[in-house]
């Protein structure tokens, strides 16, 4: 909508058992701190079979009003999109949030030209400039530039956010929402029929993991590597390798980062034992943050790790799976 | 020396003992210079200890040439400096590298240099990791080697630490420097250390198109490459390089392709096929349009279908190629890599020998039927245009090992004797010390000898290369 | 069936050959080279045409040098090709790049399937596949990572939806976003590359536009602004250190975690 003004934060809801999903959480807790400055309202929107669950929600923050739509069967975005603009009409929102599931990502691309209007996908930061737009801010070219990006003249601004961005609220309170408006959304549609759902096995590849720990030269023995596996399991990480220990027999070649590898680019990689021939340092340099491990204070690997860090790996990772196996640990890692 | 420059062998320094050839050594210190300052003072020490160095680059090697038999270990990975960048026109330029650089980053280094009117250095061997002092020691060429010719015509000056400790500077515009350096390059090491090239660039091609050719049979990529070697004169020159590979090569790549990064999004090769040629194809577009469609008639005429040749172009698609070409031999080491896991005395096997006057038919059968007889798994690929093919003989056990090399001693053998003398792509190195006479006349061993004597007369340095017998 | 792909062109990088310093590609300069995803985009439209009778028109929106990825499709054995170009659609948000492909397409009639890749691989995120359904009043559906074509001109899918995928069976027309996996994308054959210099690539410009305000593309009608642009805040990188195990440990499981309790 152009020239509009609008006011207020819509959040999509969407759930996860019977809670908000974690990445709802993390927008609903974000909206409201942009609402606070603001003083203006903070709206979620749920489009689904599960009505009764979605009514029954509790947040972290006050909810000043729940949108629920009731439809049938699995997502469709040509059908839940007319419910969002249904939705919009009434409410008139400044700001819609989305969170950047595959779901949220064709129902912002549809809305945006349903409204003629902007939509900016996985920003990495929101915040409001003084006339009270929102900064949306992301990676440009490739991620070597960050971009802060303004809606300007339309209405609602679109935004996407990726899950782990944001922190979740802390549930310290508990709020029912305002008020609760109830729809059932007509969506028949007569040309597509769902055949069946698969529910998909998450395969450990190295491709997209965003920890990714590699074995080097420095473990002596085959055995080792168990406690190598165990401690990739407790981080959530996948387990990779140097060429070096796949020459051995040890890893399967799917597993070796290198030049004539796999190339990683993961948030974090942190290598045991790694040299760091220019041949493996080919494949993995662009990590986002490389901690790397070796008793030889002149590893080759120091260079280009971030954290560089002179120690014996069989001293360390001992240590490591300690404090991991403590109890308290095993919940904080369900975020990654 | 206040700053520590020579380290003696520990456990952390294993992977110096040995290069690509998977043959092993020992040595009893390493040092990693970062000038010739430090290089001087390396040799010093040495000469007083009387202790042979070994020179390392990018240890690619395969013929052993970067293996220490004994002594120091002097590896140049520090020295990948670039020092000088000159641009006299559109078409020529001027690169100079200190020796420890990589293929990999001088490619990089001139392509940022060149990014309008780009230029090249043409020896290309393909494996990127190769250090420019270890190509210029081996005068290492690639897949453009007929093309461009020589890998010594594209060096314009050296610096090298010969074995009195002399710092010598050679240029090709001084003729004994001329003469010198092309007796150095190529040389292996045995006169001295080269710790910077002045390299010859020359403008890369307008348009490049890299065509691969399938064909069912052997007598139809023989007739193929028969015709594309009696193509007229103006084709000739437009094709940069002419690859063979066999199915078992093919086979090779297809099943680890997924695990490499730049070639896993090249299609399977349809089944049927055994043979594959790959043209690389380089000019103006009318040249290339002229060149192509020779080639396709060709492809024709021997039954391939050239609908489904694959025809790519960019220096992108290019590169795909080139690493693809690249596996070739990448994937035949990895399987020499497993068997020595069983049988660790097990090295890489490979063939070496340009066969000028057989046709690609006569070549493969010769190799295919002495390998099939004994039941022995291999691999081929190679150059067309000189029909230099690598059979790669993939032994699993310790007798197919000493079959296999028997067996390539056969084929020198008999090579030489039609051909008068076999050439060495790969160098001589350790590992090929005892074809050395069908390698080199007895004139150029001489010379070499000579040569080494006046500037490497204790012979310090990489003493156990190409002379030397144990 | 007709059939239109939309193809977009991106700066080639080798994975891992990223020049750290330029950011750009480190062989190959400024080349640009078509987005994978729309190579798999197209090949899924040339295996449909191998089952039946098709026509496939290749669009893509770019400066007159976009005609490259035109001439690549050619070789690919694409039908037809539309270079969508002209000032006034340069700087073209989501918005106004989804509209001008709408109005592009439908100044060419009516297709049956209209196909683009998800996402590109040089960071763009995915939405103008979405927004270009929406414009062009079909139902769209992204993540596809398996088609076929039914006997009566259906089509049945596979949709990735991150933790489920869904399996429709559709009637179309619709737009699908394929996934870069649905197939592996054939290379060029050598004889369509001959063929392809002899082609004709369409130029669309304003004027062939039903809309001809040029309001509505490009920068004037795009809703979205980039107001200010900055480096990205980097991993510092420290000094090698030399902690205790334990020590080292908690550093680790830190810095991965970002806890304090790890200590």
């Amino acid at each position: 909508m152009r020239n509009e003004k609008g006011s207020g934060i819509l959040v999509y809801l969407e759930l996860s058992g019977r809670d908000a999903s974690e990445i709802s959480r993390e927008l609903i807790a974000k909206a409201y701190r942009l609402c606070r400055s603001n003083q203006e309202k903070l709206y979620l929107l749920y489009v689904g079979e599960r009505t009764e669950a979605a009514a029954a929600l509790t947040f972290d923050v006050p909810v000043d009003e729940l949108w629920i739509y009731r439809t049938k069967g699995e997502f469709q975005a040509d059908i839940w999109d007319k419910a969002f603009e249904d939705c919009i009409y009434d409410c008139r929102p400044a700001i819609l949030l989305i969170g950047g599931t595959d779901e949220g990502r064709a129902i912002a691309s549809r809305v945006a030209a349903a409204f003629r209007t902007g939509v900016t996908a996985d920003c990495t930061g929101l915040t409001l400039d003084e006339n009270g737009h929102l900064v949306q801010t992301r990676p440009a070219f490739g991620g070597n530039i960050m971009a802060s990006i303004l809606t300007e003249g339309s209405r609602p601004q679109i935004a996407t956010v990726r899950a782990g961005i944001f922190p979740a609220g802390v549930k310290s309170e508990i709020y029912t929402a305002g008020k609760v408006v109830q729809n059932t959304w007509n969506n028949s549609n007569q040309n597509a029929k769902l055949i069946r759902i698969e529910e998909k096995v998450k395969a450990k590849g190295l491709e997209g993991a965003s920890i990714v720990i590699a074995a080097g030269r420095g473990i002596k023995r085959r055995e080792d590597l168990a406690m190598l596996k165990e401690l990739a399991d407790l981080m959530g990480a996948v387990l990779a390798s140097s060429r070096a220990l796949v020459e051995k027999g040890w890893l399967d070649a799917s597993k070796q980062i290198g030049l004539s590898g796999n190339t990683v680019a993961p948030e974090y990689l942190i290598t045991f034992g790694v040299s760091g021939t220019v041949q493996f340092m080919a494949g993995m340099q662009h990590a986002r943050t490389i901690i790397a491990v070796n008793s030889d204070r002149d590893a080759n690997i120091f260079r280009i790790a971030h954290i560089p860090i002179c120690a014996d790996l069989y001293e360390v990772i001992p240590e490591m799976l300690q404090k991991l196996k403590k109890p308290e640990r095993e919940k904080l890692w369900k975020k990654i | 020396m206040d700053k520590q420059l020579i380290y003696p062998m520990a456990e952390k320094y294993q992977e110096y003992l040995i290069d690509e050839s998977k043959f092993s050594g020992t040595a009893d210190s390493i040092s990693f210079p970062e000038s010739e300052a430090e290089i001087s003072m390396i040799l010093k020490e040495m000469k007083r200890s009387d202790t042979p160095i070994t020179i390392q680059g990018g240890k690619t090697g395969i013929v052993g040439g970067a293996v220490p038999l004994e002594g120091h270990i002097m590896n140049l990975r520090e020295m990948n400096r670039m020092k000088e960048f000159q641009r006299q026109d559109a078409a020529n330029g001027l690169i100079t590298v200190e020796a420890g650089m990589s293929l990999a980053k001088l490619q990089e280094v001139i392509a940022r240099e060149t990014r309008k009117n780009p230029l090249i250095w043409p020896p290309s061997p393909t494996e990127g990791t190769a250090s420019i002092g270890g190509i210029l020691a081996a005068a290492a060429k690639g897949t453009g080697a007929f093309h461009y010719g020589d890998t010594r015509q594209y060096v314009q000056a050296i610096r090298l630490i010969d074995g009195r400790g002399k710092v010598q500077y050679l240029d090709r515009w001084v003729q004994a420097d001329s003469y010198l350096l092309d007796q150095i390059l190529g040389g292996e090491g045995i006169y001295g250390v080269i710790t910077e090239a002045t390299l010859i660039l020359v403008p890369d091609y307008e348009e490049k198109w890299g065509i691969s050719f399938f064909f069912k049979e052997l007598s139809q990529t023989d007739s193929f490459v028969q015709g594309l070697l009696a193509a007229d004169e103006e084709c000739q020159n437009n094709i940069i390089a002419a690859e063979y590979f066999d199915k078992n090569t093919i086979d090779q790549i297809e099943a680890r392709k997924s695990n490499m990064a730049k070639i896993k999004e090249i299609p399977d090769v349809e089944d049927g096929n055994k043979h594959m040629v790959y043209v690389e194809i380089g000019g103006s577009e009318e040249e290339i349009e002229r060149t192509a469609a020779i080639l396709m008639e060709l492809a024709e005429e021997s039954d391939s279908d050239a609908e489904s040749a694959w025809a790519v172009s960019g220096e992108t698609e290019i590169q795909k190629m080139h690493a693809f070409r690249h596996a070739a031999a990448e994937t035949a080491n990895l399987l020499i890599e497993e068997a020595r896991r069983t049988e660790p005395r097990i090295t890489k096997l490979g063939t070496d020998i340009p066969q000028k006057h057989k046709t690609l038919k006569e070549a493969v059968e010769l190799y295919q039927s002495d390998l099939n007889s004994e039941g022995i798994d291999f691999c081929m690929f190679g150059h067309c245009r000189d029909m230099h093919l690598h059979v790669n003989i993939l032994p699993k056990t310790y007798e197919e090992y000493q079959k296999g090399k028997e067996m390539i001693g056969v084929w020198i053998k008999t090579v030489q004797h039609e051909e008068g003398k076999i050439g060495a792509e790969h160098g001589i190195g350790k590992l090929k010390k005892k074809w050395r006479d069908y390698i080199l006349s007895e004139e150029e061993q001489q010379q070499m000898l000579e040569l080494k004597e006046v500037m490497n007369p204790d012979g310090i340095w990489n003493k156990a290369n190409i002379f030397g017998d144990e | 069936m007709k059939i239109a792909v939309c193809i977009k062109q991106v700066p080639a990088y080798s994975e891992g050959n990223m020049d750290e310093k330029t950011g750009l590609l480190i062989r190959t300069g400024l080349e640009s080279i078509v987005n994978i995803y729309d190579l798999a985009a197209l090949e899924t439209a040339l295996r449909i045409k191998e089952q039946r009778e098709s026509c496939i028109d290749v669009y893509t929106m770019g400066p007159e040098s976009a005609g490259q990825a035109i001439m690549e499709s050619y070789a690919l054995g694409a039908d037809r090709g539309f270079l969508i170009c002209d000032r006034a659609f340069a700087g073209a948000d989501v918005l106004a790049t989804s509209y001008t492909l709408m109005q592009a397409i439908q100044s060419q009639g009516t297709y049956d399937l209209i196909l683009c890749g998800q996402q590109t691989t040089d960071g763009d995120t995915g939405l103008v596949s979405g927004a270009l359904a929406k414009w062009l009043g079909l139902p769209g559906y992204g993540g596809v990572k398996k088609l076929d074509i039914t006997g009566n001109e259906n089509l049945r899918i596979a949709q990735d939806m991150g933790v489920q995928v869904l399996h429709w069976e559709i009637k179309g027309p619709c737009l699908i976003a394929v996934d870069r996996d649905i197939y592996t994308p054939r290379m060029p054959s050598l004889k369509l590359r001959m063929k392809a210099r002899r082609k004709e690539i369409t130029t669309i410009t304003l004027q062939d536009l039903e809309d001809q305000d040029s309001r509505h593309y490009g920068l004037k009608g795009s809703a979205t602004r980039v107001k200010k642009i900055f480096p990205p805040e980097r991993t510092r990188k420290r000094e090698v250190q030399q902690p205790e195990a334990k020590a080292a440990a908690g550093l680790i499981l830190e810095t991965v975690m970002n806890d304090q309790e790890a200590r």
